[in-house]
């Protein structure tokens, strides 16, 4: 039974799930998530390790499509569209929900490259035009004015923190709706870490982010939103089992678990 | 680390409670010395509450250096915010005490005559201010919702005395009063009333500060006035029971106080307490 404090509704939702469930092959990893993912909002997940919070996440751009065997139920929408409906193209849901991953993965690629390369494939061929996305990107990844003068410079070449802003930059290249963040500072600098904090604040208006953190003060100075996922019970699915504002959840938790967990009394 | 943090919470709590008795005893120690006019005691009871003062800027030191050195969160941080509040307000306290203990100098030293009358009504008061105090420290120490609840009939009673203390003052026409000077000493003198007053207040302050520890809700005097305990106990939320709030360990903090005006319930823990420690 999860538990709601002042939880976004349906209608100012990008993502909503209900009664959704998550199988890798036989185990079944997650049951009963029902949420709604507030529209232009930062959300947070927060839970143990194992407890399904980057699984549901890879759920909401079918990256779990490419593992053989996984399969869900209940449902999952995207502005009120099934994500999982017949004739869905995981290509185009992926351009709508970008992600950044733990482990900044650069292309082995010049950083024009880096970021020219989805509008690429999206049929973008006049150079001036690839020019201003770059350009664009880079600065809403805010990291223009330290790539500007070197930009056939190879993406990996750049520093950890300035890797992950190339891949935001990638990102947000081919303009998506919603943004997601597997744990997206744990590999990075303070400074850095920072950087892509504010880089998120300054995105939120106009994109929904999602963010997966084992770092509950970054969940907590970031997000609007946040979610704790737990698995009580080893081998058993893991849930949902406190979800809203952030300033609520953690400063009056209403489950004893999620105190727990918060308060780094288990987990 | 979430140890040493759990030990720093608990030894934090543990200092309020403390605190809160030693501001008790100094107000006992206070409205004795003024209604025995024993100026030894009023002067001792001052120099008391200085060293409650450093104590509680010691204890607010302490708690801002948690938030800045552990960043709590849920009830680890709702009870570091409570602390601060009731630390704040027992200052407050003391600072009343304090006024109270110079009182009790001046009129000696000045050789003020209070009314006997008014001196019986300061008395019977302090009785009234001693209760509100003593059902305070138990509901903060047994987290009791109920007694916080109850606590306004007990602060009606001590209002009530005030103002029948300064209804006698109004009909007393016998003092006989030399010059300005003498009458600022006096009214200063019968301010005992007054503060009496506010330092109740201030304690039910504390009081209901716990209903924003137990339940994360900031909850008014006007709201607890129209809420029944079967609703506020519904409010609760995980609160660390059994890790920082202990109220057999908290009760040997207050043990000193007077047991017939802590309730039964914190009694009953003070005395397994004893002896335990026999």
């Amino acid at each position: 039974m999860t538990v709601y404090q002042a939880a976004p509704t349906p209608e100012i939702s990008a993502i909503s799930t209900a009664n959704f469930d998550f199988w890798y092959g036989d185990f079944h990893a997650l049951t009963d998530v029902n949420l709604n993912i507030a529209k232009n909002k930062i959300t947070a997940f927060i839970g143990p390790s194992g407890c399904g919070k980057s699984t549901f996440l890879r759920c909401m751009n079918r990256m779990n499509d490419l593992i053989e065997g996984t399969r869900i139920e209940g449902s999952m929408t995207l502005d009120g569209a099934d994500i999982y409906a017949e004739g869905v193209d995981p290509v185009d849901l992926r351009r709508r929900v970008g992600m950044i991953f733990q482990q900044p993965n650069p292309f082995p690629k010049s950083i024009y490259e880096n970021v020219a390369f989805g509008p690429r494939l999206q049929g973008v061929t006049s150079k001036s035009d690839l020019d201003d996305i770059v350009e664009e990107s880079l600065k809403r990844a805010n990291l223009w004015k330290e790539v500007s003068n070197q930009l056939s410079k190879d993406g990996l070449a750049l520093s950890g923190g300035q890797q992950q802003r190339l891949c935001i930059a990638r990102v947000l290249a081919v303009q998506p709706d919603v943004l997601l963040m597997d744990e997206p500072c744990s590999a990075i600098d303070p400074t850095s870490v920072q950087k892509v904090e504010d880089l998120m604040a300054e995105l939120a208006p106009e994109m929904t982010i999602i963010i997966v953190t084992h770092n509950m003060q970054q969940a907590a100075r970031i997000s609007d939103y946040t979610a704790f996922f737990l698995q009580e019970v080893a081998g058993e699915p893991a849930t949902l089992i406190e979800y809203g504002q952030t300033d609520a959840l953690f400063t009056s938790p209403m489950d004893k678990r999620t105190e727990d967990y918060i308060t780094g009394r288990f987990g | 680390m979430r140890k040493l943090f759990s030990r720093q919470l608990v030894e934090a709590r543990h200092e309020m409670f403390s605190i809160f008795e030693a501001v008790d005893l100094a107000l006992h120690d206070a409205v004795r010395a003024y209604v025995e006019d024993d100026k030894k005691l009023a002067a001792a009871t001052q120099e008391a509450t200085f060293q409650i003062d450093a104590r509680c800027a010691n204890l607010e030191a302490v708690c801002y250096n948690l938030i800045a050195t552990q960043s709590p969160v849920a009830s680890d941080f709702r009870l570091l915010q409570t602390i601060i509040y009731i630390d704040f307000n027992l200052q407050r306290m003391c600072d009343k005490v304090r006024r109270i203990a110079r009182a009790a100098k001046r009129k000696v030293k000045n050789d003020i005559e209070v009314p006997v009358e008014m001196v019986q009504l300061i008395d019977a008061e302090a009785q009234g201010v001693f209760r509100v105090l003593g059902a305070t420290i138990s509901a903060l120490v047994n987290n009791d919702l109920s007694i916080v609840l109850a606590l306004s009939d007990e602060d009606e009673a001590v209002h009530g005395a005030y103002q029948e203390f300064f209804r006698v003052f109004n009909r007393t026409e016998t003092m006989d009063v030399a010059d300005d000077a003498q009458m600022d000493d006096f009214r200063r003198t019968i301010m005992v009333s007054r503060y009496l007053d506010r330092i109740a207040s201030i304690s039910m302050e504390c009081a209901y500060r716990l209903v924003f520890l137990l339940t994360g809700q900031r909850a008014s005097a006007a709201d607890l006035a129209e809420a029944d305990e079967g609703e506020l106990e519904s409010m609760r939320i995980p609160s660390g029971e059994g890790v920082i709030l202990d109220p057999a360990a908290d009760a040997r903090y207050v043990a000193e106080l007077p047991l017939e005006e802590v309730g039964d319930q914190l009694a009953a823990l003070i005395r397994k307490a004893a002896e335990t420690t026999d």
